[in-house]
């Protein structure tokens, strides 16, 4: 039976190693770059020190923050888009093309067939979703290290990329159960899994809340930024008397799009930056909660799919 | 005698329709079942039920004493060859017959290669890249290697030529000669194992018209011509079917006894006559007669 569950894999593996790869060089040549011009310009150095970056970084965001957007939504979307591949064919192309009457008419009951194919599926998924995880929490690392991103490597890296793509495996699977078709289960499987992972992620949100710290000034010589590990919540402009500046109010006060003369017209202000950090140890429990939320959920998915894939019709 | 398969009150139903309804049949060891009808009478569904895809909506079915759903003793002696010949097209032909010996316990190798030679199947050949026919030779390859006891094929002639479909037939009567088969063949076309079967099954929409040996069931029925009777009446004998000219009336009845009318010319009727007057007259439904008394197939031998 594991000779004829890899035969039946390989096809959606190579799949998923193509995407895999495609994804990957993206990611690793858009990394290099961040580095890259993070050490060029000198912002990689400035955030070493611990000094005011400001504005590096505006300078550097103006400049990739939409390269940086749609990557990271790429980083998002490609363990979903594994877990839809390898889960969406694999019971929908069966009752499609009608092998499953030559499968189910072997010598092997049901049970055994499916969980032979299960368990072949789910270990091709969390090996090639555990390289993509590896991928995204070195790409999540290249901004964490400047400090300049909303998002964690652990939020979007470490674990999560895994869970996610099960959650995304066992919702295309289910839906390839119900639908038995794989176009249909493959678009309601991605429907499905966005909408979950939403609500989950609220969840988990909701369950781990981030706890901020103390608002830190960047202008202060040296940072008193506990750890660059921590994760940045947000930032905002405070004015000398400590009140938040809106967008506006701080365009009124010193107009222009950054540059030494705007960063002059702040500091004649007394205007400061502020961060809101949470401790990375937080953003780790968050991770954590999302991951097990997810698979608690993929396992009822894979549930409701064997539920329905063993009953005889 | 024993009964490999025996169903008792089976339906199937789809939401609201019957796809077989208060189906009774059993069908002897060792004989070539021929389940005959009209589309859509209920045929795949009957042999779907008999290999456990589906689960009855009423009554029961047993095959080698036990319902087939979910059971490896069972589903190991039953070669199945499904209506649309169903294979993986990404497997190649030698990837296909392995998936065989994988999952099949009593896989015989020699009949599988013996098969495909016969079939003249290249073993790399990828199954996508097969011809309608040649996917139903491998089909067939796959079923026969099983070294099954019963043998059920849907529609298995369909895309076979004369010589692989002459060929073949001549194996099933050796296994079936040999003891231990049995076959079930179902047709919309009964000239294609008029030939070969030795038992009848026929069902109408959804229920069994006529089942039984063919020599019985042919020596049960007659054809009578004589001087023009309308309506038709017959005496004690069932009318299956009438046709009159102006001047004469042409019955064909299930008889119970001699015909003693001498106004009757009393004829014999072949299989194909025979099948295609009750198609013609679904209403006909011949009751059940006793001619084989249907034994329990021993469980313990299933377990064992």
């Amino acid at each position: 039976m594991s000779w004829v569950a890899w035969r039946q894999q390989r096809p959606s593996t190579v799949a998923a190693a193509i995407l895999l790869a495609v994804a990957g060089s993206i990611l690793v040549a858009s990394g290099w770059q961040v580095t890259a011009v993070a050490r060029d310009s000198g912002l990689a150095a400035c955030v070493a020190a611990g000094g005011d970056c400001q504005v590096l970084v505006e300078a550097f965001t103006n400049r990739y923050g939409a390269m940086l957007e749609s990557v990271s939504a790429l980083g998002a979307l490609l363990p979903v888009a594994l877990g839809l591949l390898v889960g969406g064919p694999l019971l929908a192309r069966e009752f499609e093309q009608g092998t499953h009457r030559l499968a189910w008419t072997q010598s092997v009951t049901r049970g055994r067939w499916l969980a032979a194919r299960l368990a072949m599926a789910a270990g091709v998924l969390v090996a090639v979703a555990g390289v993509a995880a590896v991928l995204l929490t070195w790409w999540w690392g290249r901004f964490d290290q400047l400090h300049i991103s909303t998002r964690a490597a652990l939020e979007e890296g470490g674990l999560v990329p895994v869970a996610s793509a099960l959650l995304a495996f066992s919702i295309a699977l289910a839906a390839g159960a119900v639908t038995r078709r794989v176009v249909p289960a493959l678009a309601t499987g991605l429907v499905v899994v966005l909408v979950v992972a939403l609500g989950l992620n609220l969840a988990a949100q909701s369950l781990v809340a981030p706890r901020p710290l103390p608002m830190t000034s960047l202008a202060a010589t040296p940072s008193p930024r506990a750890s660059l590990d921590d994760q940045l919540l947000a930032s905002g402009y405070r004015d000398r008397s400590g009140r938040d500046l809106s967008a506006h109010a701080l365009d009124r006060r010193c107009p222009g799009t950054g540059g030494q003369a705007v960063g002059r017209c702040l500091a004649a202000n007394g205007i400061q930056r502020v961060d809101r950090d949470q401790a990375a140890s937080r953003a780790w429990q968050r991770a954590l909660a999302q991951s097990a939320l997810y698979l608690v959920v993929a396992a009822l998915f894979v549930a409701l799919a064997w539920w329905r894939t063993l009953r005889p019709d | 005698m024993t009964a490999v398969l025996q169903a008792t009150g089976l339906g199937k139903r789809y939401r609201r329709t019957w796809a077989l309804r208060d189906c009774s049949v059993a069908v002897p060891e060792g004989r070539v079942v021929a389940l005959v009808g009209p589309n859509g009478a209920g045929k795949t569904t009957l042999l779907h039920l008999a290999t456990g895809l589906l689960a009855p909506s009423a009554g029961e079915i047993r095959v080698f004493g036990a319902p087939p759903a979910n059971q490896p003793e069972v589903l190991a002696r039953i070669g199945f060859l499904a209506q649309d010949k169903p294979l993986y097209h990404n497997f190649t032909v030698g990837e296909m017959l392995r998936f065989g010996a994988r999952l099949n316990p009593g896989w015989d190798r020699a009949v599988a290669d013996h098969w495909r030679a016969r079939f003249d199947l290249p073993p790399d050949r990828r199954v996508g890249h097969l011809s309608g026919g040649q996917r139903t030779q491998l089909a067939v390859a796959l079923a026969l290697a099983k070294r099954p006891r019963l043998l059920l094929l849907d529609e298995p002639m369909a895309e076979l030529d004369p010589l692989v479909r002459h060929d073949l037939t001549r194996l099933l009567m050796e296994a079936v000669a040999a003891g231990g088969l049995t076959v079930v063949f179902s047709s919309h076309v009964l000239a294609e194992l008029a030939t070969v079967c030795d038992y009848l099954v026929l069902l109408a929409v959804g229920r069994v018209q006529l089942a039984g040996d063919t020599d019985e069931l042919l020596a049960g029925h007659k054809l009578l011509v004589g001087p023009r009777r309308d309506p038709p009446t017959a005496g004690p004998h069932q009318i299956v079917a009438a046709s009159h000219t102006e001047r004469q009336t042409t019955l064909l009845v299930r008889t119970s006894g001699p015909v003693h009318d001498p106004t009757w010319a009393v004829h014999d009727v072949g299989l194909e006559q025979l099948v295609l007057a009750y198609m013609r007259n679904p209403q006909a439904i011949a009751g059940p007669r006793p001619t084989l008394t249907a034994v329990p197939y021993d469980t313990k031998e299933v377990s064992a």
